[in-house]
């Protein structure tokens, strides 16, 4: 179970929602809040003060939920400051907001967030807040697929959340299209295709049991990124949670980046959980 | 935090906004975050990529192996000419990538559409001060300022609201206005009545929100993402032709592979194998299918066209014939949209004809009624104009000042004016009658206003119910004179709005149009499940099925809030059931019940016209847009335009979407039933000390030249009747029976006369068992051009033959496409133009023959007419039979 979690302000609003995701999974832990803003050298004095009373925003309503908090504002570079936290503070999970330069930039090269999600050594939820009146998620759609690294962590923080929010999840995966070979009007069906998928699937939701949140699977055709993001609009998701990617550059040039595509397309909030196997 | 449950303070602490509004540094760092509010494209898979995936499907990949072939065999044995081939054959693969990607551009056409729905500037309040702005630049905490007539341009949260009325139709589909106020709401987001949403309509009314959401992650934005990000699978018909590419490719592949792998046992050279494998696969490969197949498509979209159905995407053209499911609209679909006052009816005593209850009953709908009549006709509501127009037929005198309205809502389900008439002030009421008979405590009868009875109450409830069990849309109308106290300030609505008099009902119907029971039972007989989904309540909706032959009396209704509460197999297990109508839907609950049919396997044709209509037109395996009643966006959505609106169009698109499948089927057929005679006379090469009886030029020639146009014919072959008496076709294109008929029956019975062309031919030359001839030779070249003329007679025999696989040529008429015939006509003058042009003789390796070679075929496609009418006349007797 995660005992600390962080959540990272920065100058841009957004981050102040993202963190609302921060203040939920520690009230549903039990865990302790660090609200920390590491301002960049140069940082206008009026910004610095709206950052600070975003601060005080979410303290006083992690108070409200017996969250124990602290709220940490500091200068400096953000993400060496933010590493030295974690280590300092034995951080388990923290909460990073993305900056429009994240879905300017392919594959995060050289972003911020990259360089959080990347060198932080705790777990990551990259966090992209498109709506900020719907952080309250009564819908999650946790996109999953055949490998999933660390899959008690991603339930735990996925349990979590819906626990927080009172939510329904939706655990789902699009299956790739194949057909047989001279018998092309029926599809193969996923349970045939990809077995390994739904007894993966079947964990997750026997993991999300022992949080009594109510679960649901959903398959739908297409490439895995439009797959995702036309579900969470059919079906009026309003969270999706879904794992980091393992496709590298090279791969990713090739056959593109399911993950950066959701960032970039996505009608809802998103979480991008980087598990590292903390404190499950 | 859930925006809509929060204070008007802490929703404006939440989106760290303040009643002064955003400063302009803070403004524009937002829109640097969220980026611009505006509708835009999702990334789909690039248009490149697209068109690079032409090149890449499996009967590409085929022919860029034969032509790499090709080129190889022309590197080695530059002699054999094999290079020309190579080319022709990119020059196939390049013309069926255009054909095919042409058909690409819809989403962008639907996205400027939607944008068109926005406002282009709009009030905010920043610093403190009101300032103009472009729309696009609206983020979230911004303080909005609301009017009549304005369009919202973003999701907000109302800080205060003054009657406001939004019209909320390009969401819900629902278009009566709905109140909105400020307060907190506990429930659900999108139920909220403190939220206004982007692309809605401000009505009535004024109000502050702030700005919770812009761009794509609107509820607008949604609709956007859907009607782009929907990517359509393969539709029925690209499937089937995927499947029969394979299943070609690999009978070409053995057989050449085969051929190869027998030449070198018999000890034949590495070349002349390979070469010879080479011609084998090129024979098999059905070059012109696709061209023909789209073009055969496009002319069947020209024939729905003439019957007001405008296909925008031709494969659904060919997928309407396959439709297992019709998911249909009710109003202007299956009746007329057009409302007409059916039925009065007055309390008992109240008396009829010019009494005084009558005549209050008409001055109410005509006063307390907001459409118009002008030089060009009624307008409004449709309700409104059909009450307006039975009023005006019924009693000329109109005439009343109007000092007040309380307008209609869905929320209230009634209306309300105070009215001058003859020096009297009067509220007049019109509305459903579980809003209006609550608020009368009086009734109409005679002349004057007596106590309303708990069973005088029962009786209108009666009365109510039978109307709308006939499938009438009822209001109640009810007044009362206002105290002259009241007349000098006006009281609240609430108390306006009390203590009035009933005064009668008027039934409303939307007739069903003439044409829709006939269509349906033709659905009915064609096994194709017709299901009404309708957003009116569940007995209009019953008592139209019934009309329209869609229910009986056993049958039940299912509402939007019963299939709220069903699960996914729920909802399959009750479709399964069979049940037809379902009303209350919104274009959500529809999206769910053609997403459920889906699933279950059926291939779903879905009808609509609103905004919140394209994802449901996107998802179905057709969509089809009303072209009349229909907005931009949900015509650009569909995939089929129904000009007129009306069901029995789309019946009729259906009958002619089989019959392109079965002319499709047909043309296969014909296409194959040249491979045997180009393949066989090879075969014998390869075994016999024979001359080349085919070049691979002059199977091009055919697969691609003479025989297109006869095969494009056939697409236009007329729809059979039998075919709307079959239910939607479940076997594939190529079956065995088209495999059997085009490649054994056709195309052996081609064999003969081919082979015994090119046998007399070299006989008459001279030729002798065993001597070879080089291709230079001219007896040699006779022969092989003998062959291709054979094949190329016996195709015109087959193409007549190939026109119904039932029906012989004397019942359907040997001229009864005329098309067909020019097609022959120019299939023999291309041929005559390939023997006897110098052209046609240096590229393809002719020679000119003498008329009597001509002749000797003649007897041959004549036999060919023959064993087939003898075949369809044993076929027909043993339907008849059976």
């Amino acid at each position: 179970m995660y005992r600390h979690i962080l959540a990272a302000i920065n100058e841009h609003s957004n981050s102040e929602a993202a963190a609302r995701y921060a203040v939920a999974a520690a009230a549903a832990a039990g865990a302790s809040l660090t609200l920390a803003f590491v301002a960049p050298p140069g940082l206008p004095l009026e910004v610095v003060r709206s950052v600070e009373a975003a601060l005080e925003r979410l303290f006083l309503e992690a108070s409200a939920q017996k969250v124990p908090v602290q709220s940490l504002l500091s200068t400096g570079e953000p993400v060496r400051q933010l590493k030295h936290l974690v280590r300092e503070q034995h951080v388990d999970l923290a909460f990073v907001a993305t900056r429009r330069e994240d879905l300017s930039r392919r594959y995060f090269t050289r972003t911020i967030a990259r360089r959080l999600s990347l060198t932080l050594p705790c777990s990551v939820a990259l966090v992209r807040v498109v709506h900020p009146g719907r952080v309250i998620s009564r819908h999650l759609l946790v996109p999953l697929r055949g490998t999933i690294p660390h899959l008690e962590e991603r339930a735990l923080l996925v349990g979590l959340l819906a626990q927080a929010f009172g939510a329904r999840v939706t655990l789902f995966h699009a299956p790739r299209r194949l057909e047989r070979f001279f018998r092309g009007a029926g599809e193969v069906p996923v349970t045939e295709r990809e077995p390994g998928v739904i007894r993966r699937m079947e964990e997750f939701m026997t993991l999300l049991a022992r949080f009594q949140v109510e679960t649901r699977q959903r398959f739908r055709r297409g490439r895995p990124a439009a797959a995702i993001t036309t579900e969470a609009a059919v079906s009026r998701h309003d969270l999706i949670i879904m794992g980091g990617s393992t496709r590298g550059l090279l791969a990713s040039l090739v056959s593109g980046n399911p993950v950066e595509e959701v960032l970039r397309e996505t009608p809802c909030n998103l979480i991008i959980h980087l598990p590292r196997g903390f404190g499950v | 935090m859930s925006i809509q449950a929060l204070t008007r303070e802490e929703a404006l602490k939440a989106l760290a906004s303040r009643d002064t509004g955003l400063t302009a540094a803070e403004a524009r760092r937002r829109l640097e975050e969220y980026g611009p509010n505006e509708i835009r494209e999702v990334r789909r898979t690039p248009l490149w990529r697209r068109f690079l995936a032409q090149f890449s499907h499996f009967l590409a990949v085929l022919l860029w192996i034969a032509a790499f072939l090709c080129f190889l065999s022309a590197y080695f044995q530059p002699e054999e000419g094999l290079g020309r081939l190579g080319w022709a054959i990119i020059g196939v693969i390049l013309v069926n990538a255009l054909f095919t990607f042409i058909q690409e551009y819809r989403a962008e056409r639907t996205l400027a559409a939607l944008k068109g729905l926005l406002p282009f500037n709009v009030t905010v309040r920043r610093e403190g001060a009101l300032t103009t702005i472009p729309a696009r630049e609206v983020v979230p905490g911004d303080i909005l300022l609301l009017e009549a007539g304005d369009k919202v341009p973003a999701d907000a949260r109302l800080l205060t609201a003054s009657r406001l009325m939004v019209n909320l139709a390009p969401l819900t589909g629902e278009s009566a206005p709905v109140a909105r106020n400020a307060e907190p709401f506990p429930g659900e987001y999108l139920d909220s009545p403190n939220l206004v949403f982007a692309g809605t309509l401000v009505v009535n009314g004024s109000g502050e929100a702030v700005a919770v959401a812009t761009g794509m992650a609107t509820e607008f934005g949604k609709i956007a993402h859907l009607t782009a990000g929907v990517e359509p699978g393969l539709s029925p018909l690209q499937r089937e032709l995927a499947r029969l590419t394979r299943v070609v490719a690999v009978i070409a592949l053995i057989l050449g592979l085969g051929f190869f792998a027998l030449g070198v046992a018999i000890g034949r050279g590495f070349w002349q194998n390979f070469l010879f494998a080479v011609g084998i696969i090129v024979a098999n490969v059905p070059e012109g299918l696709l061209p023909t197949v789209t073009l055969s498509l496009a002319l069947g979209s020209q024939r729905l066209a003439r019957k007001k159905a405008l296909v925008k995407n031709l494969n659904a053209v060919e997928t309407l014939g396959s439709v297992e499911v019709i998911c249909s609209d009710k109003t202007g679909t299956l009746t007329e949209n057009r409302m007409q006052v059916q039925e009065m009816w007055l309390p008992p005593g109240a008396g009829s004809g010019p009494q005084f209850g009558h005549r209050l009953l008409l001055t109410i709908a005509g006063l307390c009624n907001n459409a118009v009549l002008t030089g060009g006709g009624y307008q409004g509501d449709p309700t409104e104009v059909a009450l307006l127009q039975a009023v005006r037929e019924l009693q000329a005198d109109l005439t009343g000042e109007r000092l007040r309205e309380v307008p209609f809502d869905a929320d209230r389900k009634r209306m309300s004016t105070v009215h001058r008439v003859q020096g009297e002030t009067l509220v007049l009421t019109k509305g459903a009658l579980e809003t209006v008979l609550p608020r009368c405590s009086r009734v109409i009868l005679g002349p004057e206003a007596v106590p309303l009875t708990e069973a005088q109450r029962q009786e209108i409830q009666t009365a109510c119910e039978g109307l709308m069990d006939r499938g009438l849309r009822v209001m109640a109308f009810a007044f009362r004179p206002l105290a002259p106290e009241e007349q000098a300030a006006l009281p609240p609505d609430e108390v306006l709005e009390s203590r009035l008099s009933f005064v009668g009902l008027m039934g409303l119907a939307d007739p069903v149009r003439p044409e829709v029971p006939q269509a349906v039972a033709t659905c009915q007989a064609a096994g194709i499940r017709v299901l009404m989904v309708t957003g009116d309540a569940g007995r209009t909706a019953l008592a139209v099925a019934r009309q329209v032959g869609l229910a009986g009396e056993q049958t039940r209704v299912m509402e939007g809030p019963e299939l709220e509460a069903l699960s996914d197999e729920e909802l399959k297990d009750r479709l399964r059931q069979g049940e037809p109508v379902f009303a209350r839907m919104t274009p959500r609950h529809k999206l769910r019940v053609v997403t459920a049919l889906q699933e279950m396997g059926l291939r779903v044709a879905v009808t609509g016209d609103g905004v919140n209509d394209a994802p449901a037109l996107r998802q179905a395996d057709i969509g089809v847009a009303m072209g009349l009643i229909g907005t931009d966006v949900a015509r650009e959505a569909a995939d089929l335009v129904l000009l007129d609106d009306n069901f029995a169009t789309m019946v009729a698109a259906v009958a002619e979407g089989r019959a392109i499948f079965e002319n499709i089927r047909k043309f296969i057929i014909y296409i194959f039933a040249h491979l045997t005679p180009e393949v066989v006379p090879y075969v014998l090469y390869s075994f016999l000390p024979l001359p080349l009886p085919l070049t691979v030029m002059q199977i091009l020639a055919i697969d691609l030249g003479t025989e297109t146009l006869p095969a494009l014919a056939l697409g236009v072959e007329r729809v059979e009747p039998a075919l709307m008496r079959r239910p939607p076709r479940s076997g594939p294109l190529l079956d065995w029976e088209v495999f059997f008929r085009g490649y054994v029956f056709l195309g052996l019975s081609s064999c003969l006369g081919v082979l015994f062309a090119y046998f007399t031919v070299l006989h008459a030359g001279g030729w002798s068992w065993g001597q070879v001839l080089p291709l230079e030779d001219p007896l040699a070249r006779q022969a092989a051009t003998a062959t291709f003329l054979g094949i190329v007679l016996m195709q015109v025999a087959n193409v007549l033959a190939c026109r119904s696989s039932l029906e012989s040529l004397r019942s359907i008429g040997l001229f009864s496409n005329r098309l067909l015939w020019a097609g022959i006509v120019l299939e023999l003058l291309l041929a005559a133009f390939l023997i006897y042009h110098p052209w046609g003789q240096e590229i393809f390796d002719t020679a000119p023959l003498p008329g009597w070679v001509w002749l000797t075929l003649v007897p041959f496609a004549a036999l060919i007419l023959l064993l087939e009418e003898g075949r369809k006349f044993r076929r027909r007797r043993a339907a008849a039979g059976g």
